[in-house]
């Protein structure tokens, strides 16, 4: 699966529509974790795993019309972006359709700062760097998004995931 | 003889003239100025000698030579300069955690690279952040220094390195929007590159600082010190950050600047990928890094811009024929040809998608060997008050009465114009002929 595939892939699976490229980097990597098992290098860019092969599988995708990206501004001027698909999947990935939305259902609720944690705290944990501690590395990097209120609904979405292991992260303090 | 611990120094700068260590008549900061100064003289500092701030900017503008080193001085004393604004306002001014900021200032770019960003780009490497806390915190010179005036310090500053979000006026010091690192490097690289344009009147900007209260946060708001322009100083934010936006369209991203980026980039790129096994990967400092992927922070502390010449020197009568053309083009400045396909429209994007995707359906052999660069500039970043990130905004007052600051994009059509990202699409070429190629395999007839 192309990194076209995947970003067309990643929006079906999340109803047709995604605000937002925190949720989709972010969302991606998840997916990722939950056993898509994308082709696709993730790095620590942009405040936790990003894919630059990710953002210009986006890119090509509206090239062919396969994903329309529509820039808004939103209060104070900000800029953010919605991406839509028209397509359906049968899959993403080495997920099938039907468990790719399972784990969508689950990270959907969440805010984009949730979805930033609890990617940070698995890319962290895994890529060697904090085994043993990376709710804390999280926290340090972040000091003001991770609130003990938003690290608890990270630590939440992880394990509905089945991210990690029970216990297996420590716990905020 | 040595000198007295307590003794002043004193450095000339181009930007902001007698930089002074020491001698303030404040105990607190001229134990931190005596730490600052020992650690000028440590071994990953003075790497910072040979590394130059603008990279291949010196191509364009021969006097952009200056270095990383002077850079990071001129950040220490700025901050210095914001420090004491934030001590006058304040009765009670948290000194250690402004002696933390101040040295991260100092340390902040300790891990940069040479050529910074084209050869950070090379393989999934560490940023240069990281191995700025790595040399921070790890068994390096400047560790020793630091854990010689308090054992803490290291990780006081790597804590501080590795903030995202600035969640204090002291950390925005060091990193925001706002920050002694941007204000240095806009004088200071408008200077060397001897541009007229991106003058900042320094003296006001800081006369006009201020130190006040601003509400941020959504769930839970609550109110941050904060640095603010007064009524008097909102033109000339707006003109510090209208100073950074030319800086980046006309100096750090000047075609034929990032031409000789992105002939780099390929030269160490195909050098990372062909030559693992040779010879000249094992004896070259550069290529035996980027053949190995070392994360050896003694061999990481090796590189240098010398370091990548030398390399360049060799690969340039290296066998592998694509590896030596860009090197020996590279030392030439026989730069490759810039195509402006677009910038910031959606034609513009189209068209380098076109080229972009009819270039790969090519056989590789009989292609042009053109190099793509799809870049982006953000001049200023706007971000919600509801946002962790608030601090990271210039914030301004329009009237002394006032109750809190506000974005200066809320007040300057001008600031809210420039802000945002701008896209640039550019694709560079061999030689002329290819040019011409390259608008024939978009069907069109230009050159």
């Amino acid at each position: 699966m192309n990194a076209d595939d995947i970003s067309v892939g990643l929006v079906a699976s999340w109803g047709g529509e995604l605000v937002g490229r925190t949720r989709l980097q972010k969302g991606a990597y998840l997916l990722h974790r939950c056993g898509a098992n994308f082709d696709i290098p993730f790095v620590y860019y942009h405040y936790g795993p990003y894919s630059f092969d990710l953002a210009e599988g986006c890119l090509d995708a509206e090239f062919d019309g396969r994903l329309k990206i529509e820039e808004r501004r939103g209060r104070h001027g900000i800029r953010y972006a919605i991406f839509r698909t028209a397509e359906e999947v049968d899959g993403i990935g080495a997920l099938s359709r039907r468990e790719a939305r399972g784990f969508v259902r689950k990270m959907k609720p969440c805010t984009d700062v949730v979805l930033e944690l609890a990617a940070t705290i698995i890319f962290l944990r895994d890529d060697g760097r904090y085994p043993d501690n990376a709710v804390a590395a999280t926290k340090a990097r972040k000091p003001l998004k991770a609130t003990d209120e938003r690290l608890g609904e990270a630590l939440s979405l992880i394990r509905d995931l089945g991210l990690v292991p029970e216990n297996a992260l420590e716990r905020p303090t | 003889m040595p000198s007295p611990d307590n003794e002043t120094r004193r450095i000339r700068d181009p930007v902001h003239g007698l930089i002074v260590f020491g001698g303030s008549g404040d105990r607190k900061r001229d134990e931190t100025d005596r730490v600052a100064w020992r650690l000028l003289d440590t071994r990953e500092f003075q790497r910072l000698r040979r590394i130059r701030q603008l990279g291949f900017s010196d191509l364009v503008f021969p006097g952009a030579t200056h270095s990383r080193f002077a850079h990071c001085i001129g950040v220490y004393h700025t901050a210095r300069r914001l420090a004491d604004i934030i001590s006058r306002h304040e009765g009670k001014p948290d000194r250690e955690r402004e002696r933390v900021a101040l040295l991260a200032a100092l340390l902040h770019d300790i891990g940069h690279g040479p050529f910074s960003h084209a050869f950070e780009s090379v393989g999934e490497r560490m940023s240069h952040e990281d191995w700025s806390v790595r040399i921070v915190g790890g068994d390096t010179e400047v560790n020793e220094v630091l854990r010689e005036m308090d054992n803490s310090l290291p990780d006081r500053i790597c804590a501080l390195l590795t903030e995202e979000e600035p969640k204090d006026i002291y950390t925005a010091i060091v990193s925001s929007q706002f920050d002694a690192d941007r204000l240095d490097y806009v004088q200071r690289d408008r200077k060397a590159a001897g541009v007229e344009f991106s003058h900042v009147d320094r003296d006001w900007l800081f006369d006009c600082l201020k130190v006040g209260r601003v509400t941020i946060g959504d769930d839970r708001p609550y109110e941050a010190q904060c640095l603010y322009l007064g009524p008097k100083g909102v033109d000339v934010a707006v003109e510090y950050l209208e100073a950074r936006f030319r800086l980046y369209r006309m100096v750090y991203t000047h075609k034929t600047t990032r031409a000789a980026e992105k002939m780099l980039e390929a030269t160490l790129n195909a050098a990372a990928e062909e030559l693992e096994d040779d010879e000249l990967a094992h004896r070259d400092p550069v290529l035996r890094y980027l053949t190995s992927k070392s994360s050896n922070l003694g061999e990481y502390l090796d590189l240098d811009d010398s370091a990548v010449w030398a390399a360049l020197a060799s690969l340039a009568t290296h066998p592998h024929p694509r590896i030596s053309k860009f090197a020996e083009r590279l030392r030439a400045r026989d730069l490759y040809k810039c195509i402006d396909v677009g910038a910031h429209d959606e034609p513009g994007r189209n068209l380098y998608r076109r080229a972009l995707r009819r270039w790969n359906s090519l056989p590789i052999d009989s292609r042009d060997d053109f190099l793509f660069d799809d870049f982006s500039v953000t001049s200023y970043r706007w971000y919600e008050f509801s946002d962790a990130s608030a601090l990271n905004k210039v914030l301004v007052k329009t009237d002394v009465d006032m109750p809190e600051p506000t974005d200066i994009a809320d007040v300057s059509s001008l600031v809210r114009e420039l802000g945002g990202t701008y896209r640039y699409w550019r694709v560079y070429a061999p030689d002329m002929d290819s040019v011409k190629r390259f608008w024939n395999l978009l069907g069109e007839d230009r050159a």
